[in-house]
């Protein structure tokens, strides 16, 4: 759906799988749900001396910047530096990824998070809150 | 007529100015600076550079060879050797004394004018890797000097930012990079974070081959002290490893739910990095 809502300079079209998404959430929920996991984060590296640690190996998580008190990542026991590298073994890459992964059926169900801490593989279970309507 | 004591320090001021000719076309400052191990030699920014074949005109007219002593990238800063100048250094005065409202002067060779004058104050003194002055500079005055209303040098003016604002190379740091053999790092990318236990610097990526990679350093690592001094700024990191005899680092960081302590010995710089090429 070709829309000239979201820029003024290209021609941006929504892709018709998002159309999908949205109409089915709309069908089943009445509105879009959000999730919120209350951190902050950015993009790095894994070390090619913690790669064979992790099953399925994997060259980039997200590292935690902040984590917000009292938010669902908080209440997990997430901690800063701690990396984020799959949800529900969906894996983590970017920060786009994650955003979309808060989406939807997670949101309310607890949810499996794999992450490296101090170099060494953890498992810890968050259930990922509903956003705030602002 | 007698020339207003501020005129007449300016013209000190000018007299230790020179003009520097990179060999990619580049036009900067530089100034002579009396301090042991510079003395009568020239330092000015790294990015004025631009090559080995460096030129410079002093205030008196006479064009002159230049040989890149020493450079530091990181912090900006080249100190050259300039065989037959004849100018008379200026005393490095103490940026850390340095308060908003001080008058300062910057001289340099914006836009080719030759030892043009700009005077302001100091702006503010948060960021502690720079002097901000409230003074006029343009491409042409990296390099040049800030100095207070005695004469001395107190920063190294390097950049404009926030619509005018200057930022020079504190004269604190001038003397560390005059004092330090060479230049070191720990090859670490890090930012600095708030977390449970206060503040600290956390690292985002370890550069391979590195000290720090030596060291088992981890993405996540957060640090906190180095040598007995905690960290309380993003800074601080920098600072402990260029006041680091020998580079030799004793780190205290938070791994996980662990307090980890380790010694690190922190990389010199590879030689094309201090040296121009």
């Amino acid at each position: 759906m070709a829309t000239p809502a979201l820029s003024k300079h290209s021609t941006i079209a929504i892709p018709v799988t998002t159309i999908q998404r949205v109409i089915a959430e709309l069908h089943t929920e009445g509105r879009i749900r959000l999730g919120y996991l209350g951190v902050g984060v950015q993009p790095v590296a894994i070390p090619a001396s913690l790669q064979s640690k992790i099953p399925g190996g994997a060259e980039t998580g997200l590292i935690l910047l902040s984590v917000v008190s009292n938010s669902p990542a908080d209440d997990a026991g997430l901690q800063v530096g701690d990396i984020l590298l799959a949800l529900d073994d969906q894996k983590l890459d970017d920060s786009d990824q994650l955003q979309m992964l808060l989406r939807g059926h997670h949101i309310g169900k607890p949810s499996e998070l794999f992450i490296l801490r101090g170099g060494e593989p953890l498992k810890l279970t968050v259930v990922i809150q509903e956003a705030e309507r602002k | 007529m007698s020339i207003p004591v501020p005129g007449r320090l300016a013209e000190n001021v000018r007299q230790a100015v020179v003009q520097v000719h990179g060999s990619e076309g580049s036009l900067g400052s530089g100034v002579t600076i009396a301090v042991r191990g510079a003395h009568g030699d020239v330092i000015t920014n790294a990015h004025v550079l631009g090559g080995s074949s460096i030129r410079i005109e002093a205030w008196d007219g006479s064009a002159l060879a230049a040989k890149v002593v020493k450079i530091n990238r990181s912090r900006d800063l080249a100190l050259l050797s300039v065989p037959g100048l004849k100018a008379s250094p200026l005393p490095l005065g103490d940026s850390k004394v340095l308060r908003p409202g001080t008058p300062v002067f910057a001289i340099g060779n914006p836009l080719g004018f030759v030892g043009a004058v700009s005077s302001g104050v100091i702006h503010n003194i948060s960021m502690r890797r720079w002097v901000c002055a409230d003074v006029r500079l343009a491409p042409g005055n990296s390099g040049g000097p800030l100095t207070n209303f005695s004469g001395q040098v107190v920063g190294i003016n390097t950049m404009v930012v926030n619509g005018g604002l200057a930022l020079a190379v504190p004269s604190h740091a001038v003397e560390k990079f005059l004092k330090h053999e060479d230049a070191r790092n720990l090859g670490v990318i890090v930012r600095s974070v708030k977390f449970k236990r206060g503040f600290g610097v956390m690292v985002t990526g370890i550069v391979a081959g590195s000290a720090a990679e030596r060291a088992s350093l981890l993405p996540g690592d957060i640090l906190a002290a180095a040598n007995g001094l905690t960290f309380a700024h993003p800074d601080d990191l920098t600072d402990a490893i260029d006041d680091a005899a020998n580079g030799l680092l004793h780190l205290e960081f938070y791994r996980g739910d662990m307090t980890v302590t380790r010694q690190v010995t922190a990389n010199l710089l590879a030689r094309s990095a201090r040296t121009a090429a």
